[in-house]
């Protein structure tokens, strides 16, 4: 009888011993769980931080790749956009970032990211009053907000400074206050984007530079600050040090040259890119260039009424202001000491005109094309030109922008073959002030054997050439003139609020 | 009932009892042992984890602050910085981005910039902003932090000593334990 009641006492207190170690067990187990699942949490919800901030930057690169296609493709650009009105409602606009506030959705950069969430960007474009330059070039603003689902539940996870930091969505938007429907973080970037202009370095060649002289220097000042110029004029002791040369190709020859900037090729150093004879090179040397070049178009304007159809013998056109006064020629042919005058107003306020002349240019002896004080000219040449002897004229207190030379793309041949390169040829120039952008064209420009030239402006070429003792002095201002060939961002900030 | 008697007698010799006392005290002590060892592992691991989340939020905080810098520099164990002053600060705490405007060719927000700077001290790490400190990491003795200077970039490297060796980590484990973040500035310097 004994036995039995032993054996079922013992029974009991191994069960109740295995129970209470199962529960031991269960807690560390639970216990361990709890802590991984934590720092599962936090990693997973940096994760997705940092991926809102790669949907935020994206979003920038979205709206900044549309204000590009903006300049190639107008018609093109911002499709799938919507402008909001000042209540913030959607209207039924064409979207015009420089009119209202322009705002998109991308889907294009739904992805599936760390635990299967998404990842996408809202994006905001707008062109505040106070983003107007002194040049009257209009800056962007685009603000970005990066949105990334977060993995784990609704639950927080790390440190206090943790979250202060990463302020995750759980169960509301913080910015909007709005309920979400699955837990999510969100970053903003404000990106302030500028124009570029068509002339940004001194001297460019997109297929060459060559440079014969190690008499020529390059260097640069601004014409719009007291503390790098003179009256907006350039001074060598205020000189500075953006005197950048630069070509697409892998070879670019520098002559020794006096480069007071860098000189950069494209392609890699190690796989043939060279910079030849640079040693007076003072910014050094750089691999990997590559600059979009712009189309150029000759504007479709209507001339004057009563403007002569070609020039040879000299005359006088009248700027205006405001909107620029057009003027078409077949040709300019001027010779001996006659001059094409083009007028401004008579206290020397901004005005402004256009030439387009689908034929040559040919200026020789005293002959020059005249600019009045507080003129802005912008000519496209079709044709070559030749200019020898005094050629432009462009007097203080003008600055290298009022006077821009284009070289106008040419059609491709009957044959469907490419146009042969055009020709800019500036000779016996003394003073030449003004900036010349013709990425088709050979552009040569001939200084004096002994006597310095000095030049105030930037050449943008097919090829470029100098020869003879000359100086190249680039103005900084020119940086945000001339026809706008690109955007890019020149302010870059996280609102953490 | 002898037989029975005989039996109970042989279970409970002195040699039989001082063998399974000797077996349960070499056992026993192999389990405390392992016990330790287990324990020391644990607080180990948790120290290097720990630590691995420190380092991603401290190197966090640095690189959201550095993508936004205007001027940075890293001389005496400090990364200092300014950033635009982009908020506009209302009397109730409220706060709301300024229009940018241009002046010289620059994107200006305000006209004083706000500075930032992230140092160890004691034990802490600190983000300091405009005077007023913000603990990062606290009980951090063994952390150490420096910084490299890339012209547009910042490379901030951030190590540790692991405990898992019973004579302490040695210069390579601390090494082993480095996180770094490159931040490439993404406004042009102003310094």
């Amino acid at each position: 009888m004994q036995t039995p009641f032993l054996r079922a006492r013992q029974s009991g207190t191994a069960l109740l011993l295995t129970l209470m170690i199962g529960i031991v067990l269960a807690a560390v187990a639970g216990t361990g769980f709890r802590v991984l699942q934590n720092r599962y949490r936090v990693v997973h919800q940096a994760a997705s931080w940092q991926e809102a901030l790669l949907s935020a930057e994206g979003g920038v690169d979205i709206a900044l790749n549309q204000m590009r296609l903006s300049l190639t493709d107008p018609t093109a650009a911002w499709a799938g956009w919507n402008t909001i009105d000042e209540n913030g409602e959607t209207t039924g606009a064409s979207p015009n970032p420089t009119a209202s506030t322009i705002k998109f959705s991308s889907t294009e950069l739904f992805r599936t990211g760390e635990g299967g969430t998404q990842s996408y960007a809202k994006i905001q474009v707008d062109a505040p009053p106070s983003l107007r330059d002194e040049a009257g070039e209009q800056w962007y603003r685009i603000r970005s907000t990066g949105v990334s689902q977060v993995p784990g539940g609704t639950e927080v996870a790390g440190d206090k400074a943790d979250l202060r930091l990463r302020k995750l969505d759980l169960l509301t938007d913080h910015r909007t206050q709005e309920a979400v429907s699955s837990p999510q973080v969100t970053r903003v970037i404000e990106a302030i984007v500028k124009p570029v202009g068509t002339f940004r370095l001194t001297l460019m060649g997109v297929k060459s530079i060559n440079l014969n002289n190690h008499n020529i220097r390059t260097d640069s000042f601004d014409s719009r600050y007291e503390d790098k110029s003179t009256n907006g004029q350039y001074v060598l002791s205020k000189a500075q040090e953006n005197g950048h040369i630069a070509t697409n190709a892998k070879m670019l020859y520098a002559g020794g040259a006096q480069i007071h900037g860098t000189a950069s090729v494209g392609g890699v150093f190690t796989e043939g890119s060279e910079v030849l004879k640079s040693d007076k090179v003072t910014g050094g040397i750089r691999d990997q260039f590559y600059q979009e070049i712009l189309p150029v178009q000759a504007p479709n304007v209507t001339p004057e009424i009563g403007s002569p159809d070609r020039i040879s013998t000299g005359t006088i056109i009248d700027a205006s202001a405001g909107s620029p006064a057009n003027f078409v020629f077949s040709s300019v042919r001027l010779s001996n000491d006659e001059v094409l005058r083009v007028k401004g107003a008579a206290d020397g306020t901004k005005t402004y005109a256009q030439i387009i002349v689908t034929g040559d240019v040919s200026l020789s002896g005293k002959s020059a094309i005249a600019l009045d004080p507080g003129v802005f000219v912008r000519v496209f040449v079709k044709g070559d030109t030749d200019i020898t002897g005094q050629g432009f004229t462009n007097p203080m207190p003008n600055r290298a922008t009022n006077f821009q030379y284009y070289g106008v793309d040419r059609p491709p041949l009957s044959d469907g073959s490419e146009a042969p390169p055009g020709r800019i040829k500036i000779a016996g120039n003394g003073a030449f002030t003004g900036a010349v952008y013709a990425p088709n064209y050979d552009v040569e420009i001939k200084g004096g054997g002994n006597d310095n030239s000095d030049i105030v402006g930037s050449f943008t070429g097919r090829t470029v050439s100098l020869t003879g003792v000359q100086q190249v002095h680039y103005d900084e201002a020119l940086a945000d003139g001339g026809l706008i060939a690109d955007y890019k961002v020149v302010s870059w900030f996280e609102d953490d609020r | 009932m002898r037989r029975s008697f005989r039996t109970w007698q042989a279970g409970i010799t002195l040699v039989e009892v001082m063998i399974a006392g000797a077996t349960s005290s070499v056992l026993a002590g192999g389990m405390l042992l392992a016990l330790n060892t287990v324990q020391r592992s644990f607080r180990a691991s948790e120290h290097y984890v720990n630590r691995q989340t420190e380092q991603l939020r401290v190197t966090d905080y640095m690189a959201l602050d550095l993508r936004r810098a205007l001027t940075v520099t890293t001389v005496d164990e400090r990364l200092r910085m300014t950033i635009p002053e982009y908020y506009h600060i209302a009397n109730d705490g409220q706060k709301t981005p300024r229009e940018p405007t241009i002046s010289r060719g620059q994107v200006d927000y305000g006209s004083a910039p706000i500075s930032i700077a992230y140092y160890k001290e004691g034990d802490k790490i600190y983000r300091e902003e405009a005077g007023t400190r913000l603990t990062l990491a606290e009980d951090v003795e063994d952390m150490a932090i420096d910084y490299e200077d890339l012209d547009d970039v910042i490379e901030v490297r951030v190590n540790f000593s692991p405990k898992y060796q019973f004579s302490g980590a040695t210069a390579g484990d601390r090494a082993a334990t480095t996180a770094y973040t490159r931040v490439l500035l993404r406004n042009k310097r102003r310094n």
